[in-house]
């Protein structure tokens, strides 16, 4: 395999002082759609935070596409309680940078901006994409993948419904010509029909050969989509599985929990 | 219920009385008027100051309309003496209860409010004031002020003769009653109630604290103070004039709070000394005083937030790490044969993620057990384990960090079971432990389960 | 009343309310895109006003009045700019930055009124206002100068309310101050939007300085009322479209006209911070907004 897309090397992080996941190492591959499994509140999504620069890294290092996201070394523990640290310590990780990149983090449950139309959003979206070909098909490609939001141009994101909004989300990250794309909980709280749909889309973008990281919490619905899957427990990873070997629910679920799940 | 330890064994014992015996004997030192002018407005500030901290910072309401209080405390005193002509000392009392009633009727638009809005309708209030007071020049002098306001006497002893003396401890004895409210109350079932408000609010209301009636009691107590010096700056100055309620002065004020430390009582004492100096050393400065001040609050604000007061907290906590710091290494150097005599072995420093610890490492065994004690204990409490098992088992123990001769560690991280358990998965890897028996004591039970709970990768 | 009285009164109310509506949708600005009550806004108005006082003592009549205007604003802009890097953007994070950003502001204020005494002196001045003449308006003549003003606050927020609205950057500044995080995730440079905020905010408050400047005196401390006046303007309103505090601003500005004639003069102001603490009890999100803020 070349030189892999994504590769995290014994990655840590949390919010200051509290640490909440350490020595991860992960790594994407170009074209590959990789899954993360894990219970809630372990802390997928501080990593993907991490990796998307709205949280410095702790310690460890992100490359992507050969290039090191973040600046080298370890975050040094404060010593004082009150002195303001945001002053004097640059920000190791950049999510401007990260963006401009092409590393495209789509939030979990995300607002996205309440108060501005379908349109206005998808408007200021493709400027992480400046000075980038390909802006025209991406337009397509949303349009064909989520028809629905040409129906909702104009009305403000909070009208929208949860799984709306996700669209719009999900169409956002797209308009940004991601190199690699990154779900986090696409499916949350949707119902079965809206969540059907939005799992198909999802297939789509898959499609058209776009690379993923997608966490979400219904295993089948991973295993379908992914090439490997990465199991992430108390702020580790502590399994990699295959595409070949595709386990079941079942199967995920007693490898986390044991037999007594 | 009593968690606080009482005054005389606190730590602020001591600087406190020095600090009182100081500001008993300056007026002997300094006789000059001017400097025992500008010792009773540090008083002033002092006090109009750490009263504002129970509302801002253990109440958690921003009330801009705190100097109002003092405000209506001078204009009530200049009114009821001057102009209805009420005997001077009961005019001085008269005060803090107009303060007060101002303060409830103040609370009634703050408690239905929060956030910021609660600053908008406390400067509106304020400036209603200040429009009222203003308009009502008959009484209260319009924009100009009252002047010649009745001074204060004791049986014909007038508080300004002999350069101010009376006044200046009038003014000492005013922050020390304040101090002292302030003190009794942040430890009273109010003032914890206060603090539950500020910190959960939702949660201390299914606990049973009523908001509305805490909060408007936080507002009035914080009002009497205030209220009592807004007088005693009347009859001190004999004058009163609308100016208090400009920016300037609520300016001041807040700088005091904040580059003091909110939450704290001392915090703002001292800061009322500092700026109130700093501002008189700058007095020949005209407009640029007052540009260097305002300077000097950004620069202290932006680079450390918490104030003066924690400043000196941290200081202080540096010199205690150093001092246990230095304990511990001198242990570690010169008393190693004590140690290694109850515990049948040299003990020496193993690298972990939470820093170094100190490890004994003995007896043969493919079993391995590891000990952990409890808070503020050792590793020596196993010697008897030691002695016992040193047969059959592999017997490693250590001190967590910043007990026993281990080092300090750093107290927003390495204090914590989480970090105990790391501390234990990075001594099993180091000194290749397999799967150990972990017998935890007390806290070390704690990090024993932790360590469980994570299971072995 | 007579006809007359009630024209004149009209016209100054509407002059007024063009004035408040200016500094009140500068402050509003910055208030939904950071949460932070900028107290330093009524400084800038004053600092905007010696500034084209300033120039127009080089070059006078309109051209001057104009110039004057236009490098005010555009100073103050940058000044808005780099306060944002100062005053708030150290503790943007902190859990107290609302408190922390007040004392700063404060701050910011009395160096800005300080350094006026400092370079100007502490005596009245006055932009002399460059249109003079009367039109004649339902019987009584009003000065064009008002009219101008009028026309060039409105003509201001049509522009700020179009750029906010239909320009990419404009979305953006809206986009960050709806939602911060999600504003950082689509690429933008939010501390510079954030600036820009504040600086745009810095510029209606220039502008508002000119025009109070050529209607009244400038003293260092100019601002002071202006900035109680947007306060009370910001309340009444809200703040939850552009739009709403700009009515509030022509309802305060009669309100001030009207009441300045019926009540005795002082007792105007008092009267509507009364207002303002009734609207805040019974509606503390405005008479025009929801409860959210936003841009
Ligand atoms: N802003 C924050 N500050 C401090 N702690 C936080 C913050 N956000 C989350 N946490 C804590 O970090 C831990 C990890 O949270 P995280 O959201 O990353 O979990 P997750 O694996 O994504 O869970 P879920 O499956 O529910 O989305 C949680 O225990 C949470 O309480
Ligand atoms: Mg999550």
């Amino acid at each position: 395999m070349s030189a892999p897309l994504l590769e995290l090397r014994g990655l840590s992080g949390g919010y200051p002082p509290v640490s909440v996941f350490r020595g991860v190492d992960m790594t994407v591959g170009n074209n590959e759609a990789v899954g993360l499994f894990g219970p809630n509140g372990h802390g997928k999504t501080t990593l993907l935070k991490t990796v998307a620069g709205l949280i410095d890294p702790r310690d460890g290092d992100i490359f992507f596409a050969g290039e090191r996201l973040n600046t080298e070394g370890k975050m040094r523990p404060r010593t004082s309680r009150h002195l303001n640290y945001d002053l004097f310590r640059r920000r190791r990780i950049s999510a401007e940078s990260v963006v401009r990149q092409g590393l495209i983090y789509v939030m979990q449950g995300n607002l996205l901006f309440p108060e501005m139309t379908v349109e206005e959003v998808l408007d200021i979206a493709p400027q992480a994409a400046r000075g980038r070909g390909g802006a025209a098909q991406m337009r397509d490609l949303v349009d064909a993948v989520f028809p629905r939001l040409r129906e909702r141009w104009h009305s403000k994101i909070r009208f929208l419904s949860g799984g709306e909004r996700q669209m719009v989300s999900i169409a956002a990250g797209l308009l940004a010509l991601p190199r690699l794309l990154i779900l986090d909980e696409p499916t949350l709280g949707l119902s079965p029909k809206l969540r059907i749909e939005l799992c198909e889309a999802i297939a789509k973008i898959r499609a058209e050969n776009v690379p993923l990281i997608v966490v979400d919490q219904n295993v089948e619905f991973l295993t379908s989509l992914v090439d490997r899957l990465y199991l992430f427990d108390h702020g580790a990873i502590t399994r990699e599985i295959d595409g070949s070997a595709m386990p079941s629910h079942e199967e995920v679920m007693t490898m986390m929990f044991g037999e007594a799940h | 219920m009593k968690y606080a330890p009482s005054f005389q064994r606190t730590n602020g014992f001591w600087p406190v009385v020095i600090a009182l015996c100081i500001a008993a004997a300056l007026p002997f030192f300094f006789t000059e008027t001017h400097i025992r002018h500008i010792l009773i407005l540090i008083f002033v500030y002092a006090i109009l100051a750490s009263n504002w901290d129970l509302s801002l910072g253990y109440g958690g309401i921003v009330n801009f309309a705190h100097i109002a209080f003092f405000a209506i405390g001078l204009y009530t005193y200049g009114i009821a003496a001057k102009i209805i002509g009420l005997d001077p000392w009961l005019a001085l009392l008269l005060a803090p209860v107009l303060a007060i009633a101002f303060a409830a009727l103040l609370a009634i638009p703050v408690l239905r409010l929060e956030g910021i809005y609660v600053i908008l309708v406390t400067i509106a209030a304020a400036q209603l004031l200040f429009q009222l007071v203003v308009s009502q020049g008959d009484f209260t002098g319009g924009t100009s002020g009252m002047v010649l306001i009745p001074r204060l006497e004791i049986v014909g002893y007038r508080l300004s003769s002999d350069g101010r003396i009376g006044y200046y401890y009038l003014s000492l004895l005013l922050v020390v009653f304040s101090t002292v409210f302030l003190y009794k109350l942040e430890r009273s079932a109010l003032g914890r109630a206060i603090k539950a408000l500020r910190d959960n609010k939702y949660y201390a209301i299914s606990r049973g604290v009523s908001e509305g009636r805490i909060r408007l009691l936080t507002l009035c107590a914080s009002a009497i103070f205030p209220g009592l010096a807004g007088a005693f700056y009347g009859a001190y100055l004999r004058i009163a004039s609308p100016d208090v309620f400009g920016l300037g002065f609520l300016t001041i004020t807040l700088s005091i709070l904040l580059l003091g430390g909110i939450s704290t009582i001392w915090g703002p004492l001292i800061a009322a000394v500092v700026i109130t100096a700093f501002a008189e050393i700058l007095a020949d400065y005209g407009a640029s005083r007052s540009i260097i001040i305002a300077a000097m609050i950004i620069a202290v604000v932006v680079v450390y937030p918490g104030g003066l007061y924690a400043a000196m907290q941290e200081i202080w906590g540096l010199g205690t790490r150093l001092r246990t710091n230095v304990t511990a290494a001198w242990r570690r150097r010169f008393q190693a044969s004590l140690r290694q005599e109850a515990m049948g072995v040299k003990d020496h420093l193993v690298e972990t993620r939470h820093g170094p610890v100190s490890v004994c490492d003995t007896g043969n065994g493919d079993q391995t057990i590891i000990f952990v004690h409890g808070n503020s204990s050792c590793k020596e409490v196993f010697r008897r384990q030691f002695d016992e098992f040193a047969g059959q088992y592999r017997l490693v123990t250590f001190d967590l960090p910043g007990h026993g001769v281990s080092p300090n560690g750093n107290p927003d991280e390495d204090y914590a079971v989480e970090a105990y358990a790391e501390i234990i998965r990075n001594l099993v890897d180091s000194l290749d432990l397999k799967t150990p028996i972990v017998f935890g004591w007390s806290l070390g039970g704690y990090a024993a389960l932790e360590y469980a709970a994570r299971g072995t990768p | 009343m007579t006809l007359e009285t009630f024209a004149f009164l009209l016209a100054s109310g509407l002059v007024l309310g063009g004035l408040y509506a200016l500094m009140a949708s500068g402050l509003a600005v910055v208030w939904t895109t950071l949460g932070v009550f900028n107290f330093a806004h009524g400084a800038m108005i004053a600092l905007g006003a010696y500034i084209a006082w300033q120039v127009t003592q080089y070059t006078t009549g309109g051209a001057g009045f104009l110039l004057g205007a236009g490098v005010s604003v555009a100073i103050m802009f940058c000044l808005g700019f780099a306060m944002h890097y100062v005053l708030v953007k150290p503790f943007e994070l902190h859990a107290n930055l609302v408190l922390l950003a007040v004392i700063t502001t404060l701050a910011a204020a009395s160096i800005m009124e300080n350094a006026i005494l400092l370079s100007w002196g502490p005596r009245d001045k006055q932009i002399a206002p460059p249109f003079t003449g009367n039109i004649e308006f339902l019987g009584t003549a009003i000065g064009i100068h008002d009219f101008v003003i009028l026309a060039i606050a409105l003509a201001a927020l049509l522009a700020l309310a179009l750029f906010l609205r239909r320009t990419t950057a404009g979305r953006a500044l809206r986009a960050v101050a709806q939602n911060r995080e999600a504003a950082e995730l689509m690429g933008f440079n939010v501390s510079r939007l954030v600036a820009m905020t504040i600086g745009l905010s810095a510029a209606t408050a220039a502008l508002a300085g000119v025009f109070v400047g050529s209607l009244r005196f400038i003293s260092p401390t100019v601002g002071t009322d202006p900035l109680m006046k947007s306060l009370i303007v910001v309340i009444l309103g809200g703040v939850t479209r552009f739009t709403s505090p700009i009515y509030a601003a022509f309802i305060v500005g009669l309100a001030e006209a009207f009441s300045a004639y019926f009540l005795v003069l002082y007792w105007a102001p008092a009267v509507l911070f009364a207002m303002m603490i009734i609207v805040l009890l019974i509606k503390p999100e405005g008479l025009f907004g929801r409860r959210t803020r936003t841009l």
